[in-house]
């Protein structure tokens, strides 16, 4: 383009100068038409949003009215002077967008329209939108990257709860299995009954000891009333004996007042006194002998008996207080062990609320992962923006069309699977939030 | 028969349900649900994802219903969607009911019961 241009600018020269040699002021003319080249040179390459070709135009039309004017000493009322191009060209570039400059076409390394501030600005920004794929790259592979986390942490979750019922159900038909059975009951049945004959048994013991003792006892009375009677009988020896001793005095002192013939009684009157005298002798030595005899064997019995009994007492009544608490403790266990059975029922319905719980809560893993796909989808399309756009700074040729980035959020904002999505995608974009789905379940 | 291309989605509903005593089948798509209702022998509900890969949830509840088994069976809809005309969608196509995720576990199993007299 810029060499058309300057072939045109060339053409122009020569016509002016021949106009000028026409008129005759050779130099003014010369002198103006490279004050106006420079001019337009310097502000063609910033663009006018015109075409080239409309430059040159303007540049020849002036040129020719310029001409025409000064051959026919009036100014055309048609005609275009060479100010109004020179203001043309002035204004336009100042008029012209921003967007309107990034689309004029910029030729790299020549003279005419690419000036140095143009092309260093477009590969600037080219090389910088560029290295955008890296960015949408790292984002897409890091939310991949969340999403493989995330799913794999609810996995570890579920597996951890599982195991922890399934711990608990163990427990729970273990306990069940050992305490609400009859074997327990029975074994306690059992004991109780064995400890209920142990203690009859040592009773029975115990009152048999008690018999015996009292037997002793008895016997040791009966023994006593046999030398009780022993001894009566002795002195009733005795007795008989003083009696007849006195019976024989009596008949001592009749028979001397007989005489002679009392001299016979005499005799034997004093053979009864010597037999009294025995008897009463034999008697006294009984006595004493049963009294050694009483003495003794009451010692002994009661001596036996009474240590024995003494010693059977305590240790019988050691052994029946141990057994009885024995059956208490195993009382107390059962009882501790319903107690524990109940309180692991209770506290396994407890964590089985928070475990089913737990197994909903899971489903945020899925929802995020939606979310995250959403995102990495959005990045994908700006990358592909923005590789249009490099395009448009790159294509030398002619303006390419892009698809402006509204359009494509559109896209985005239609892909949406979720209100909260929709919800967000409003807010940011400055509207208010306004889904309304309706019940979270709802049966048709 | 649980169908969701989601496997964090799978093992949720797996656990609630199969602790409340249920059977259950899975599958990750649409195309797969169809191929193992067309060989099961007795599925008595079906819980299905909406968006999911080729055929989405409804495509798969419209090719359900065209199977003997499946004509009056309960088939709900799981999904984070919650738009009335998807619903309206699905329940021409034949949906039975639409859960909105997440769901929570005691909801799960009151529809489930709900729509499964007598199990």
């Amino acid at each position: 383009m810029s060499m058309i241009a300057s072939h045109r600018l060339q053409r122009l020269r020569y016509l002016w100068f021949a106009t000028a040699t026409t008129v005759g002021c050779g130099i003014t003319t010369a002198a103006l038409g490279s004050v106006v080249e420079r001019v337009l040179t310097g502000y063609a390459g910033t663009g006018v949003g015109l075409g080239p070709g409309l430059v040159t135009v303007i540049l020849l039309v002036s040129a020719f009215a310029l001409g025409r004017s000064w051959l026919m000493g009036a100014a055309g009322s048609d005609g275009k002077s060479v100010l109004p191009a020179i203001g043309l060209a002035v204004i336009a570039p100042a008029a012209g967008e921003d967007e309107s400059r990034n689309e004029r076409p910029c030729e790299e390394g020549t003279g005419a329209c690419g000036t140095p501030p143009c092309d260093q600005r477009a590969a600037l920004v080219v090389t910088e939108l560029q290295a955008y794929h890296f960015f949408t790259n790292l984002l897409r592979s890091q939310t991949q990257d969340i999403i493989e986390t995330t799913e794999a942490a609810a996995t570890s979750i579920v597996t951890a709860l599982q195991q922890v019922d399934r711990a608990i159900s163990d427990m729970m038909g273990f306990l069940e299995q050992s305490s609400a059975n009859d074997r327990v009951a029975e074994i306690v049945d059992r004991t109780e009954q064995e400890m209920h004959l142990n203690r009859k048994m040592l009773q029975e013991f115990m009152d048999q000891r008690a018999r015996d003792a009292t037997d002793a006892v008895v016997r040791q009375e009966e023994i006593r009333e046999a030398t009780d009677h022993l001894v009566g009988m002795v002195r009733h020896v005795r007795e008989i004996a003083s009696a007849t001793n006195m019976l024989a005095l009596n008949a001592t002192i009749e028979a001397a007042r007989a005489g002679d013939a009392g001299r016979g009684f005499l005799v034997v009157a004093s053979e009864v006194k010597a037999l009294s005298r025995q008897s009463d002798q034999t008697a006294r030595d009984l006595h004493s002998g049963i009294e050694r005899l009483q003495a003794t064997i009451a010692n002994s019995l009661e001596t036996i008996i009474h240590q024995h009994v003494d010693e059977e007492s305590k240790s019988l009544t050691l052994v029946t207080k141990t057994i009885t608490d024995l059956t208490d403790n195993l009382e107390k266990l059962i009882s501790h062990q319903r107690d524990v059975l109940t309180k692991v029922q209770h506290e396994s319905e407890a964590i089985a609320r928070p475990i089913m719980e737990l197994m909903g809560s899971i489903q945020f893993q899925d929802i995020t992962r939606q979310q995250l796909q959403h995102l990495s989808t959005a990045s994908m399309l700006v990358d592909d923006h923005v590789e249009a756009m490099c395009r448009v700074l790159e294509d030398t040729s002619s303006v390419p069309e892009i698809i402006p980035l509204q359009t494509l959020m559109e896209d985005v904002f239609n892909r949406y699977v979720m209100a909260s999505q929709r919800d967000s995608h409003r807010e940011a974009g400055g509207q208010t939030a306004m889904e309304d789905g309706g019940p979270k379940i709802e049966l048709f | 028969m649980l169908v969701d291309d989601s496997p964090t989605m799978l093992m949720s509903l797996e656990g609630i349900l199969s602790k409340a005593g249920y059977g259950l089948m899975k599958a990750t798509s649409g195309e797969a649900a169809l191929e193992t209702a067309k060989g099961a022998k007795k599925i008595d509900m079906v819980i299905t994802d909406l968006y999911m890969g080729k055929m989405n949830g409804i495509q798969l509840i419209k090719a359900l219903r065209q199977l003997q088994n499946f004509r009056f069976a309960p088939i709900l809809m799981l999904t984070t969607e919650s738009q009335q005309d998807k619903r309206a969608e699905a329940k021409a196509s034949g949906a039975t009911g639409w859960l909105v995720k997440p769901v929570q576990p005691t909801d799960l199993l009151q529809v489930v019961r709900q729509v499964l007299p007598g199990t």
